[in-house]
């Protein structure tokens, strides 16, 4: 306004000199000017102060006779009604320009915010720290003292997932479930100042999405729509969320279930088929009707045996390997010499290596802190293996050296090797190697390595397998050394620590 | 004293088995493969095949129908307890009998035995005018059934479905080559209908229709006309 009158004082300042000289419409064109200023400035009531005041100075300045309000002849009158008529109508026309200026900057930042708080839960991560980033972001863009989002447990009471400026009391808690809010945001009853909406979910149970207010004023309309946005995106992220939750257990469950119908083919079969000779040489032996050879007899009784062992292997092999599933394998290591150990393992693949030569090499070796037994277990499986998939003759050798405070051993064989494309594969339970139908009993039960893997695992080592020079198979693993003690041997240590037993 | 090929691919079994039945006085071939097994059947001309349907290298129902394609010679499938869809397949592919594993040495026997008496009488190539089993006798020109001989009155279509099993005694046929065979094509699923006329036959053929000794049921597979002679022991 201050704008209009000082631009109607300047016009006039300029003009009232130059008056003899100008025509009396063209005083009245100059003063529509100070009219527009003031209206792109102050909006559209500065448009009558202006008409109003440009009236008076038009007629006072430059209507003759002048320093009058009177008006002499007629026609001036038609000038000073054109001029209001004018005056009035661009202001109004600019005035309306502005607004729709103003209209769309605050489109624009709503839009921004909108933006903003639309790309807020990203990712996979916990419920709670999306919903923290959101209430943080609402609360920074709206202008919100506090923001908080509470989430229906399965029994339907309510629980603060996030929350910020505001703490939300066990009180408002009570409130918001008795009184759950129905369409948009309510203000929530003994709370003065915080409004509360539903939050908008698609999975499982609902909740409430609160705002406090810097002052409690009833929102205007942008901002009342950018809290609908805030829940909607509450809601959003509640969901997604939930359902990444859900597709991991899902995923966790198809894992189960391959493991489990792998499991079950491979039980069927390897358990079956031992069974189906120990029942055919007994039933044999038992037949009365028939005479056989005492050759005969020490053969099936033979059968019976080595089926049984193999059966037992099985067992044991698949109690391993659900412990391991399970995490629930005991290791209760002991400072072991590793080349007892190997030496009472190969004694005992004998049967299921031959007729393959068997080349050790242990160097000077610290002691490994191992469970005997289950290490004992894995040098076996590894043996087994290198019969399994060798053919007769091959060279296996088992070598072990020192490695920092590990000790690195490795059972190599010169047979066919492991194509490159499954030697990360083979450690999975129940995985069998391309080209192996799963029938031939020749074939392992897809533990072996499974085990070995989890035991070496179950050690703080890890094992690995990698080409033999020359062609073949090598597996590589690392257990750990026992710490070397600084004290000469003596009297035994005390000993402090557990799991040392058996 | 018969020859047998074993078809096996598990060492363990194929000893036993062998050692079991050579000691009942056969020659016995061993095979360690489906592509082995094929071969020896031609070469050796068995007059049983043991064979396993859990081989290495072809599928046990393969090897069923490539031997089926130039020789009758009786099939009597091994297979897994639980692994009946592909026993069935073995029998629509031609076998003759099955034994579920783990199975008695002398059940295998019986079953070999069964085979090989019901291959003596399937030599000649033409088909017989009546068949003979126990106290049951089967004149196919004439459709009559005798039971001890006392004429069975049958109904066509219980005629028509001793006879198909009649003309394969000892082997087990399946539900779908029944349905086909005896019903017309089209059919092959309405196994009630076969557990309908089979008790029905029973009564009129079987001394004890709760104890059937000449018409067996195969649980979940088919049905089989045996002769109670040959004193395969209800092993199923």
């Amino acid at each position: 306004m201050a704008v209009t009158i000082l631009g109607i004082c300047t016009a006039v300042a300029i003009l009232v000199p130059l008056r003899s000289g100008i025509d009396v419409d063209t005083a009245a064109l100059v003063l529509v000017v100070p009219v527009v200023l003031g209206v792109t400035v102050g909006g559209f009531p500065a448009a009558p102060v202006g008409v109003v005041a440009g009236f008076l100075a038009y007629d006072f300045f430059f209507i003759p006779p002048y320093y009058t309000f009177r008006v002499g002849a007629t026609h001036h009158w038609v000038g000073l009604f054109v001029y209001a008529v004018v005056g009035l109508a661009v202001g109004g026309l600019v005035a309306q320009l502005q607004r729709a200026r103003n209209d769309s900057e605050a489109r624009e930042a709503e839009g921004r915010m909108l933006a903003e708080l639309a790309s807020t839960p990203a990712g996979e991560d916990a419920m709670e720290e999306s919903l923290g980033r959101l209430v943080h972001l609402a609360r920074r863009l709206l202008g919100l003292t506090g923001a908080a989002v509470v989430l229906a447990g399965d029994d339907s009471s309510l629980q603060v997932v996030a929350q910020e400026g505001i703490t939300v009391s066990d009180l408002t808690l009570r409130h918001l479930a008795a009184h759950r809010p129905k369409g948009g945001f309510e203000e929530v009853a003994g709370s003065p100042g915080v409004w509360a909406a539903p939050l908008p979910v698609s999975v499982g149970t609902g909740g409430a999405v609160l705002v406090a207010h810097p002052a409690s004023t009833s929102s205007g309309e942008p901002e009342a729509r950018l809290l609908t946005v805030f829940a909607h995106q509450a809601g959003v992220a509640v969901d997604r969320a939930r359902l990444a939750a859900e597709s991991r257990r899902r995923r966790t469950l198809e894992e189960v279930d391959r493991l489990r119908s792998a499991l079950v083919g491979s039980v069927s079969h390897d358990l079956r088929t031992p069974l189906a000779s120990i029942k055919a040489s007994v039933s044999d032996l038992a037949d009365t009707a028939v005479e056989l050879s005492d050759a005969d007899r020490g053969m099936l009784l033979r059968t019976i045996e080595e089926e049984t062992d193999r059966l037992s292997r099985f067992v044991t092999n698949l109690l391993d390997m659900s412990r391991i599933e399970a995490g629930a394998l005991e290791v209760r290591p002991q400072a072991t010499p590793l080349n007892e150990l190997v030496d009472e393992v190969l004694h005992r693949s004998e049967s299921v290596l031959q007729p393959r030569p068997v080349e050790v090499d242990i160097a000077d070796l610290p002691l490994v802190d191992v469970d005997y037994f289950l290490v004992g277990q894995v040098l076996a499986n590894l043996l087994e293996n290198a019969g399994r998939y060798t053919p007769p003759g091959t060279l296996i050798r088992v070598t072990a050296a020192p490695i920092g405070r590990w000790v690195e051993v490795r059972v190599s064989d010169t047979g066919p090797g492991i194509p490159s494309a499954e030697r990360g594969r083979i450690f999975d339970a129940f995985y069998r190697p391309s080209g192996d139908t799963g029938r031939d009993p020749s074939q392992g039960t897809g533990m072996g390595l499974a085990i070995c893997a989890g035991v070496v695992a179950a050690h703080g080592g890890h094992i690995w397998t990698e080409p033999t020079p020359g062609g073949g198979a090598t597996f590589v693993f690392r257990l750990p050394a026992v710490v070397a003690r600084s004290e000469p041997p003596g009297p035994p240590p005390s000993v402090t620590t557990a799991g040392t037993g058996a | 004293m018969a020859r047998l090929l074993v078809i096996d691919d598990e060492p363990a079994i194929l000893r036993v088995v062998g050692t079991g039945l050579r000691a009942r006085g056969h020659v016995v071939i061993p095979a360690a493969t489906g592509e082995e097994g094929l071969s020896r059947a031609a070469l050796d001309a068995p007059d049983v095949i043991v064979l396993d349907l859990g081989l290495p290298d072809l599928d046990g129902v393969e090897v069923c129908r490539r031997i089926r394609q130039w020789t009758e010679t009786p099939i009597i499938v091994l297979s897994a307890h639980g692994s009946e869809a592909r026993k069935v397949q073995a029998l629509d592919h031609g076998a003759d009998d099955f034994v579920t594993k783990p199975f008695g040495m002398p059940e295998l026997e019986a079953r070999i035995r069964v085979a090989l008496r019901h291959r003596a009488r399937q030599t000649p190539d033409q088909e017989p005018a009546t068949v003979e089993l126990g106290p049951l006798r089967i004149d196919f020109g004439g459709r009559r059934v005798e039971v001890d001989g006392r004429q069975a009155e049958l109904t066509a279509r219980e005629f028509d479905f001793l006879a198909f099993l009649a003309r394969h005694p000892g082997k087990v046929v399946t539900h779908r080559v029944l349905l086909e065979q005896v019903w017309g094509p089209g059919y092959g699923t309405e196994t009630h209908y076969l557990r309908v006329y089979a008790n029905h036959l029973r009564k009129k053929i079987e001394a004890d229709p709760a104890h059937p000794r000449l018409l067996r049921t195969s649980p979940g597979v088919g049905y089989q006309l045996v002769d109670p002679g040959d004193g395969a022991a209800d092993g199923t």
